[in-house]
């Protein structure tokens, strides 16, 4: 119970050390799994399909041997943002969101059609399948292993200019990066709190937590930026010169069972986009 | 062992609960657990009582991760108890939000790092930053800011229009102490006040604290690694290990305690080792000497008693 | 060039532009192999502009800074140069790169192009070497300041470098981040690596070979740690302590004119003050 604890409620981007089936899945693997799985969530309109993604997600954490509260925990910050989505679909939509469809219940200039209704239980749910997707995918791997993932995938686009070394590189530092900064952001929101900033009252106050969090961004900012331009020093002074003539410490080796979840996750896509689920 | 011991302390401090009439600041069995309900659940404080005086100079010491920077951060009411209680001048943290912008009045906390604290371009605007959330009178905040700044040693004409990313970092911190000082409060709260400075600056800085303290009757609280910085300023230290209380009392009697630091790894400040080798040996000097003008002089004494 | 030191700076001078004022005002200094020397002075004598010198992070505007011979200023000679001199920085926050320990120790060789069996090896025995090894997976954030500097200097370590400078390592650790350095440090002297610290803590400087005080750019003192420090009055016109033990028998000798004053640690003022009162 701690207005400022924001690293601690955000399960996204951190690795949780156990050891299950998709723990050990080959990052390369994992990741076009996620994508394919991420598609599905993306192509499934009706409630019945986000039904079964639902499902397929809470799956995904059985999966990954996590624990179930600790990953429904992760959604919480999300509620507010749902909340506010759902309220904002619900006021403004009206009628113009599929004329055809009937009206279940109208106050003065609010009106809410069967079909908006269902809109916003679709986007709830989508929203939430996102959330579980990504947050397993990151709960489950190692960022060395995401970003080897993402440099070995981009390698075959090198001859296109694609620089796969460098775009890992980047990733790997904003990863690396954004628990310190959050760690930051949380040191200077306390220090402004205890030169009298405002309270945010409760912790659904949203609005008042969004117009707290404004006046760190500069110093946070600052704060980046030096810390950048120290790295940029201390990664000269280890002799980087960019990715020619560097060896790697890590290589990624698949096996072929790694394979069976992208073929898995395909099948997935496919009895998504073809399954007779109901408008 | 360190568990028994954590729970020895916890025992003992139960018992300090409710005799400590007329303290400023009561921590009573404060107990706090981070990422609580996670995996990563981890205690950092263990059962902590402590208070603080109007007018005194208390030293918190301890490792890092003994627990320090959590418990300042229940001084000021940045964490609210879940286990246990903090009441500032009978001001109760926790309760209610107007307790708790009550607490942060009263409580100053300059935190270790004064990078975290000044985040207003001009010197003259962050330190105005606290005064103005009050909603002062134009005047009136510029008077304050002006005591604040001069206070610290940062004289007003010549640093309000100075940016804040030009300073040394002695003068960034001192920009840091004027900025909680302009809030007026009734304690403040240093967190390694003068860690990463040159000789020259922390004691300037330690001096300034002192006449603070004579002139505005400021309480300090000093949260520390150093011992000898503590040593020559503390009127009571408490000392802090794996999120317990292990020893407190005036510097004198816990620092010349061999079983008060030593199982925690902590050295006692340098004149008392001094000190204490020499009683080992035989030579009659006090084994209390807390600064090296005390030693210096009980040794000199010793060597020309021995003549 | 046999016989030359390992570093050499011959006048260096370095400005960072602007009103002629000069950082470095004509330094000149060697480093021989296996030796410590520490460099001391007040804030903005340029310790630190001096620091970046010795491993070609700056070249000098006018004068000479050669590693093992290598001119600094030839850009063909930078690769070696770092690698033959190592550095860490002040701030445990900004030297990581990568997001688990290990990667990161792996960071430095993996740009010299060392081949991926000794690479291993490497990044293990320098993780050993600092007693990192059981924290190798682990990301920084989740280690302590000390830790961090431990790992910096592995990092740096695992590059085989013959000096390492300390740029104001131990600044924001505490007494024991302070002393496990200072182990470290002892360790790597006795391993034959040379080391440069940057200080303005007067124990750590007692423990060098040679101490350098530098002010407004120049070099004002030079030579062992105990006449450095028995020179108190000019020390305290530049703004600097001494170490304790020489503080408190400088004290001691104002009542007992022979007293000895090159005093260091607890120890030796413990046996002389025995002594004398034995005698």
């Amino acid at each position: 119970m701690n207005e400022f604890e924001l690293l601690r409620n955000i399960t996204i981007g951190q690795y949780l050390p156990v050891d299950s089936y998709l723990h050990r899945l080959d990052p390369r693997a994992k990741i076009l799994a996620a994508i394919l799985v991420i598609a599905a969530v993306t192509f499934t309109p009706s409630l019945a399909g986000n039904a079964c993604l639902l499902a397929g997600g809470l799956a995904l954490v059985w999966l990954g041997r996590i624990p179930l509260a600790y990953a429904l925990r992760g959604l919480l910050p999300a509620v507010p943002i749902l909340v506010f989505l759902a309220v904002m679909q619900l006021v403004f939509f009206g009628r113009n969101y599929d004329p055809t469809s009937p009206v279940v219940f109208q106050w003065r200039w609010i009106v809410v059609t069967g079909a908006v209704l269902k809109l916003v239980v679709v986007s709830a749910a989508r929203f939430l399948e996102l959330l579980l997707v990504t947050s397993v995918f990151t709960l489950s791997t190692k960022t060395t292993d995401l970003t080897l993932g993402i440099e070995s995938l981009l390698r075959p686009f090198q001859r296109l200019r694609v620089p796969a070394h460098e775009l890992a590189l980047v990733v790997t530092i904003a990863v690396r990066f954004v628990p310190t900064l959050a760690l930051e952001a949380e040191r200077l929101m306390k220090a402004q709190a205890s030169r009298g900033a405002r309270l945010g009252g409760s912790r659904w106050r949203f609005i008042s937590r969004v117009r707290r969090s404004l006046p760190i961004l500069v110093p946070l900012v600052t704060y980046a930026l030096r810390r950048g331009e120290e790295l940029i020093v201390a990664m000269e002074a280890r002799a980087y010169t960019g990715g020619a003539g560097r060896t790697a410490y890590t290589v990624l080796a698949s096996r072929p069972g790694d394979w069976l979840a992208v073929g898995a996750a395909a099948v997935f896509l496919a009895a998504m986009l073809l399954a007779p689920f109901p408008a | 062992m360190t568990a028994s011991r954590a729970a020895a302390s916890a025992a003992g401090a139960r018992a300090e609960i409710g005799r400590a009439d007329g303290a400023l600041i009561h921590v009573e069995d404060l107990w706090h657990t981070y990422m609580a309900g996670t995996p990563f659940a981890e205690a950092a404080l263990r059962g902590v009582t402590m208070h603080v005086y109007p007018g005194e100079v208390v030293g918190v010491i301890g490792h890092t991760g003994s627990g320090k920077s959590t418990l300042i951060q229940y001084l000021n009411g940045l964490l609210r108890p879940a286990r246990g209680r903090v009441v500032v001048a009978g001001h109760e943290v926790g309760r209610s939000n107007a307790g708790i912008e009550a607490v942060r009045r009263l409580v100053g906390v300059a935190f270790q790092d004064p990078e975290d604290q000044v985040f207003e371009p001009l010197v003259g605007d962050d330190v105005a930053y606290g005064p103005r959330q009050l909603g002062l009178a134009a005047e009136e905040l510029r008077a304050r800011v002006r005591w604040a700044m001069e206070a610290v040693g940062l004289p007003f004409d010549a640093f309000k229009d100075r940016y804040t990313y030009t300073l040394s970092g002695g003068e960034l911190r001192k920009t840091a102490l004027a900025g909680v000082l302009a809030m007026r409060p009734q304690v403040l709260v240093l967190d390694e006040p003068t860690s990463g400075l040159d000789p020259a600056t922390r004691l300037d800085v330690r001096e300034r604290l002192l006449a603070l303290r004579r002139r505005d009757g400021l309480t300090l609280v000093l949260v520390s690694h150093d011992m000898d910085e503590i040593a020559g300023l503390a009127d009571r230290v408490y000392v802090l290990h794996a999120g317990a209380v292990v020893a407190s009392g005036p510097p004198r009697e816990v620092f010349a305690r061999p079983d008060a630091l030593a199982p925690y790894g902590l050295l006692p400040p340098f004149p008392t080792q001094v000190c204490v080798r020499l009683r080992a040996r035989g030579i009659p000097v006090r084994g209390d000497a807390l600064t090296i003008e005390e030693a210096g002089a009980a040794i000199a004494a010793a060597l020309r008693e021995a003549r | 060039m046999t016989g030359e030191p390992l570093i050499v700076c011959d006048g260096v001078e370095y400005g960072y532009g602007g009103a002629g004022d000069l950082a470095l005002g004509g330094v000149s200094l060697r480093v021989s192999a296996g030796e410590h020397v520490a460099i001391i002075g007040p804030n903005g004598s340029g310790k630190s502009t001096l620091a970046r010198h010795l491993n070609g992070l700056l070249r000098p505007s006018a004068g000479a800074v050669r590693v093992r011979g290598m001119d600094t200023r030839d850009p063909a000679h930078t690769r070696s140069i770092r690698q033959t001199v190592g550095m860490v920085f002040q701030h445990p926050d900004s030297q990581m790169v990568a997001t688990v320990v290990e990667e990161d120790v792996a960071f430095g060789p993996e740009n010299l192009g060392v081949p991926r069996p000794e690479l291993h090896a490497r990044v293990r025995e320098a993780l050993e070497f600092v007693e990192m090894w059981d924290y190798r997976d682990r990301p920084p954030h989740l280690l302590s300041a000390g830790q961090k500097q431990r790992v910096a200097i592995a990092a740096v370590l695992a590059m085989r470098p013959a000096c390492i400078v300390l740029d104001e390592a131990t600044s924001l650790l505490d007494p024991r981040g302070r002393a496990d350095l200072g182990r470290l440090v002892a360790g790597l002297r006795r391993q034959g690596t040379a080391v440069v610290s940057i200080t303005h803590l007067m124990d750590e400087a007692a423990a060098a070979d040679r101490i350098v005080v530098l002010a407004r750019g120049t070099v004002v003192a030079s030579g062992p740690p105990r006449a450095v420090f028995a020179d108190a009055g000019r020390l305290a016109t530049l703004g600097l302590d001494l170490p304790p033990a020489t503080a408190l028998a400088f004290r001691i000798r104002r009542e007992i004119p022979d007293f000895p004053v090159d005093l260091m640690s607890v120890d030796e003022i413990v046996d002389a003050v025995a002594g004398r009162a034995a005698s």
